[in-house]
């Protein structure tokens, strides 16, 4: 295709040439010869080329030629200094990409909607109170959050409030209830496998507005005790395990070893109700067979046990607090106890809902905000080193730029010129930093924690976060561009004509402070990042490195169901037995033990404990154990002894408390025999501590609570075996299987992991940090390290004279380097005493929760970062002085 | 006589190409040899100098320029007046006139006795 510019282009060489023939023609017709004739044709009309400029100088496209001109020039120039365009082009990439992709992560985890039909109508509804409701609710099963003003924040409410709140806010809003998913084994088609099942009442979908994409979802008959089982799967969980066949919706399958109808598939963009939402399928509320181990309460009768969450979503014209107000006074009438205690302020609480559920948003919404200082911080010293670097690349070109100027060329012709180059810069490192932030990007998903079987949503980079990062990099390179260009076109031509290479224009020495002041603010910034980078990396070598109170290597952990598969009575009892023996005569395993819940692994079971004797109640955890479940873990005996089987019974009353608790007791002697109420003072079970054992982490690694230890029940229907092996688990993990198969051929193993595997699961959040902050700190250290350099050099090129004169005069080697080099760690240390006094005053802001047993002010993580900076500038700043002292003094002297 | 190109006032080759091609588009060349004959050979335009002076004039849309064929069977680009070309020759035509005209004046003034 022909471009205007082109056509233009080719119809003005025909139009002179045509007119060069004629003024031939006509010569050759007065008698002269073709040659001759072409010649006065020529002398006649005027340099043909000239004519040529002078009719593009006119033309429509004369922006556009005068665009290719300096494009070419400015790639010219480019390709001449190749290190510093890839230089800029670098630590431009590097900032704007490393910033592009933390706020793709914060877009994800903090702002994206649901993918549901006008997603700003829902809301979460929650209650909030100065502690947990005792009077109010006997039991209960949800997330206790702590929330603004001091109080905590709660999801869960009885069958019986969820029903009134729902039949009174009608008209005003739909609320549902939904529960938490869990872990089942299923089987469809012959293929077992294992997926996550959300119960859910039949509103659940219609406040979403999601229609099945086959079949349909529950309707007000599905969620009965009496309706026969069904449920609805997400659309991956159809793709992946049903094999997409439209003919499944009305098959079974088998969940738990129980059969469900499959009524629908839900449609593919539907993720959950959550970022990373694990549901699989979802089934009805009421058909849940889920009854409390801890208190044998039946939630589904019983007004006093609170366990379901809801969601809800408003109609249109009834505001959020309108609604709130509503239903906080429909909430009042549900209540079947008094308040324990006086200073409750029980209140409703409606929240958000537009986002999904917010545990991951919590957890994540400050260690984000902190992350993306950090990559600002970043981004400003690649900004410090752009402009560095142009400022004396313009510096360098002072010389061409008075010789453009005194022939006439014009100071907005010379300022497009140098933007021109700034933003051709700009396009390479747009594009490289897409390069970098799609590959950071994707790194960056894996690094969120969320429970290990959820699913990330595929995190590409949308157009809007391409566009902002291509005008981002222009915006910066063009201010990092335009102020030497201005400063080039201010410049007065005479003295730089007239100056050498070896003495210092009045630019130049101009140059130099503001290339001072730029170095010594990113010495000091990289001080800041490299002391987070210390300090987060410290944080979980702390953490990772901590006595744990049990043996972490060469353990395996997974869970098993049977009580799910039809196992119950003394049969579930006899499984147990046998699983543990079966296990103990694998070869390669040392010892196996089971526990009612799996360690490490965050949540867990919380009672309060009243000792007998009276005084201080405490929040302890909880954990039932089989007896030869300490010794597996490794877990030191102090006094008493140990479980035995005979303890195996529902009725059991002995305990084993942990270290911690036996000081509250007054020390182990006295704990020993100690006797306590476990729950509610009133109706709670008295226990007798007939064992102490050494404090273990049991929920996660941040955290070692109070803990007492049960025997294990055998009516439970579900248990997580650990077993201690002789070499590395996974090699033995066949074996494993094999022999919980000849148990059960039809019992999966549910997330076998070792238990460091497991332990890493909890520590996703100090994990990303660690390697994030350390990536930033080496990046910070980069450029600030290329940024003091191309500093040093430059100004060892300027004094290459002054040198020159030393060196001849008789100055040593070792002096020229010293003179270099005193100017360069001079500004370091300028920079490192700002850095650190920054960094003092930074880490106010560090959040405490982001942190363990470390304060946020580290001195050993300042200290660290400030001579890896001095250590890395001395480097920086010694090769270019170098080079100055080994340069022949003749050389340096001649050039002037 | 002989004006040099230099000698050709400012602005006025504007009005001479206006001029030449108002009543039927020519390309370049016969527009330079029409200057020449009409002047009675007096103003010689340096003739490559015609053409940045055309697309500007094309530029401002004072004039427009299609491809046809010249007399020489080539290819020729021909320029002719638009509606506005029209009125700003008018226009240019009447300022001439009325500067020659007021010069002319000056020169042929009767000597006064001072």
């Amino acid at each position: 295709m022909k471009w205007p510019w082109t056509k233009q282009e080719t119809e003005l060489d025909r139009e002179i040439s045509f007119h060069l023939d004629r003024m031939t023609a006509e010569y050759m017709e007065a008698g002269v010869s073709e040659k001759e004739a072409r010649r006065r044709a020529r002398i006649d009309f005027g340099g043909p080329e000239q004519i040529k400029d002078e009719c593009r100088d006119v033309s429509r496209w004369r922006w556009l030629n005068d665009l290719g001109q300096d494009l070419r020039f400015g790639a010219r120039m480019m390709r001449k200094a190749p290190v510093v365009t890839w230089a800029a082009a670098i630590s431009l990439a590097l900032g704007i990409g490393a910033n592009t992709s933390i706020f793709s992560l914060m877009e994800l985890v903090l702002w994206r909607s649901l993918p549901v039909p006008r997603p700003e109508e829902l809301v979460l509804v929650n209650w909030q109170a100065r502690s947990f409701p005792q009077g109010l609710a006997k039991g209960a099963a949800g997330s206790m959050f702590p929330g603004g003003e001091g109080d905590d924040i709660g999801d869960f409410f009885s069958l019986d409030a969820v029903r009134k709140l729902q039949a009174e806010a009608s008209g005003k809003a739909l609320l549902a209830s939904y529960n938490f998913t869990e872990r089942v084994s299923c089987s469809y088609d012959g293929r077992s496998s294992v997926a996550d099942e959300r119960p859910v009442d039949d509103k659940f979908f219609q406040v979403l507005a999601i229609n099945a994409a086959v079949g349909r979802v529950f309707l007000p008959g599905d969620n009965t005790p009496q309706a026969p089982l069904t449920v609805v799967v997400t659309h991956r969980y159809w793709r992946d395990h049903l094999g997409s066949d439209p003919q499944a919706v009305g098959r079974r399958l088998r969940i738990n070893n129980r059969l469900h109808e499959i009524l629908g598939v839900l449609p593919e963009d539907f993720t959950g109700i959550a970022l990373g939402d694990p549901a699989d399928l979802y089934v009805p509320i009421r058909q849940g067979v889920w009854i409390s181990s801890v208190t044998g309460i039946n939630p589904m009768t019983d007004p006093q046990f609170w366990w379901i969450q809801m969601i809800g979503r408003r109609a249109p014209g009834t505001s959020a607090a309108h609604l709130q107000t509503f239903l906080d006074s429909v909430f009042r009438t549900t209540w079947t106890g008094t308040p324990k205690n006086p200073n409750l302020n029980l209140r409703m609480r409606l929240d958000d809902g537009a986002r999904g559920l917010g545990a991951l948003r919590r957890e994540y919404q400050n260690p984000l905000l902190v992350l993306l200082a950090l990559v600002g911080l970043l981004l400003l010293i690649a900004c410090a080193n752009i402009a560095n670097l142009l400022l004396s690349r313009a510096t360098a070109r002072a010389k061409e730029v008075a010789l453009r100027m005194s022939l006439g060329c014009s100071r907005g012709r010379l300022m497009r010129q140098f933007l021109t180059e700034s933003a051709l810069l700009a396009g390479l490192g747009g594009l490289l930093s897409l390069a970098v932030a799609s590959a950071t990007t994707s790194l960056l998903v894996t690094l969120v924690p969320t429970n290990e079987f959820s699913r990330m949503p595929e995190m590409g980079l949308d157009w809007r976060l391409i566009l902002a990062t291509l005008a981002a990099s222009f915006m910066a390179m063009l201010l990092f561009g335009l102020f030497p260009a201005w400063r080039a076109s201010r410049m007065d031509a005479s003295p730089a004509l007239k100056e050498g290479s070896g003495s210092l224009g009045a630019a130049a020495r101009s140059w130099w402070t503001a290339g001072k002041v730029l170095v010594v603010c990113q010495v000091a910034l990289a001080v800041l990042l490299v002391s987070a980078a210390t300090l987060f990396a410290r944080n979980l070598q702390g953490i990772t490195q901590q006595d744990m109170g049990f043996e972490r290597t060469r353990v395996l952990l997974f869970d098993i169901a049977p009580g799910e598969s039809g196992y119950s009575g003394p049969r579930l009892a006899a499984f147990y037995r046998s699983l543990e023996a079966q296990l103990r005569a694998t070869p390669g395993v040392v010892s196996a033990g089971l526990a009612g819940i799996r360690p490490m692994n965050i949540g867990g079971e919380w009672e309060a404990l009243h000792p007998v004797a009276g005084g201080e109640k405490y929040q302890t955890g909880v954990n039932r154990l089989s007896p030869s479940l300490i010794p597996t873990m490794g877990i030191r005996l102090l006094a008493g002894r140990m479980f035995v089987e005979a303890d195996q019974q529902p009725k059991s009353t002995v305990a084993l408390i942990s270290e911690d608790l036996a000081q509250k007791f007054g020390g182990i002697d006295r704990a020993l025999g100690a006797r306590f109420y476990l729950g509610d003072e009133a109706e709670g079970t008295l226990f007798e501590a007939i064992g102490v054992v050494a404090s273990a982490h049991q929920t996660h690694l941040k955290d070692r609570p109070l803990m007492v230890y049960l025997p294990l029940n055998p009516a439970r229907t579900a248990v997580t075996v650990i077993v201690r092996t002789a070499a590395p688990p996974a090699g033995i993990l066949p074996s494993i299987r094999e022999a919980v198969r000849q148990l059960d051929k039809d019992l999966p193993l549910i997330r076998p992991l070792t238990m460091e595997a497991q332990i890493n699961e909890g520590l996703k959040r100090e994990r990303m940090f660690a390697y994030l902050c350390g990536a930033f700190g080496v990046l910070a250290l980069l450029l600030s390290a290329v940024g003091l350099y191309g500093v040093i050099s430059y100004a060892v090129s300027r004094r290459r004279t002054e040198i020159g004169v030393r060196m001849a005069l008789g100055a040593t080697r070792v002096s020229v380097v010293t003179l270099v080099l005193r100017d360069g760690l001079a500004l370091t240390a300028l920079g490192l005493v700002l850095g650190t006094w920054g960094a003092v005053y930074a880490t106010r802001f560090v959040q405490k929760d982001l942190l363990f047993q470390l304060k946020p002010l580290d001195p050993a993580s300042v200290a660290a970062s400030v001579i890896l900076l001095g250590t890395c500038a001395f480097v920086a700043a010694l090769l270019p002085a170098w080079r100055a002292a080994a340069g022949d003094p003749t050389v340096a002297l001649r050039q002037e | 006589m002989d004006l040099k190109r230099s000698d050709l006032l400012q602005g006025t080759l504007d009005l001479l190409i206006l001029k030449t091609i108002e009543h039927r588009p020519l390309h370049g060349y016969a527009m330079a040899q029409r200057i020449l004959e009409t002047s009675r050979e007096v103003l010689t335009v340096q003739q490559g100098s015609l053409y940045p002076a055309l697309h500007r004039l094309e530029r401002k849309g004072l004039i427009t320029a299609e491809w046809r064929e010249a007399e020489s069977k080539r290819m020729a680009k021909f320029y002719s007046l638009t509606a506005s070309g029209r009125t700003q020759l008018a226009e240019e035509m009447d300022q001439w006139q009325r500067y020659a005209r007021a010069i002319q004046w000056v020169l042929q003034a009767p000597e006064v006795a001072s």
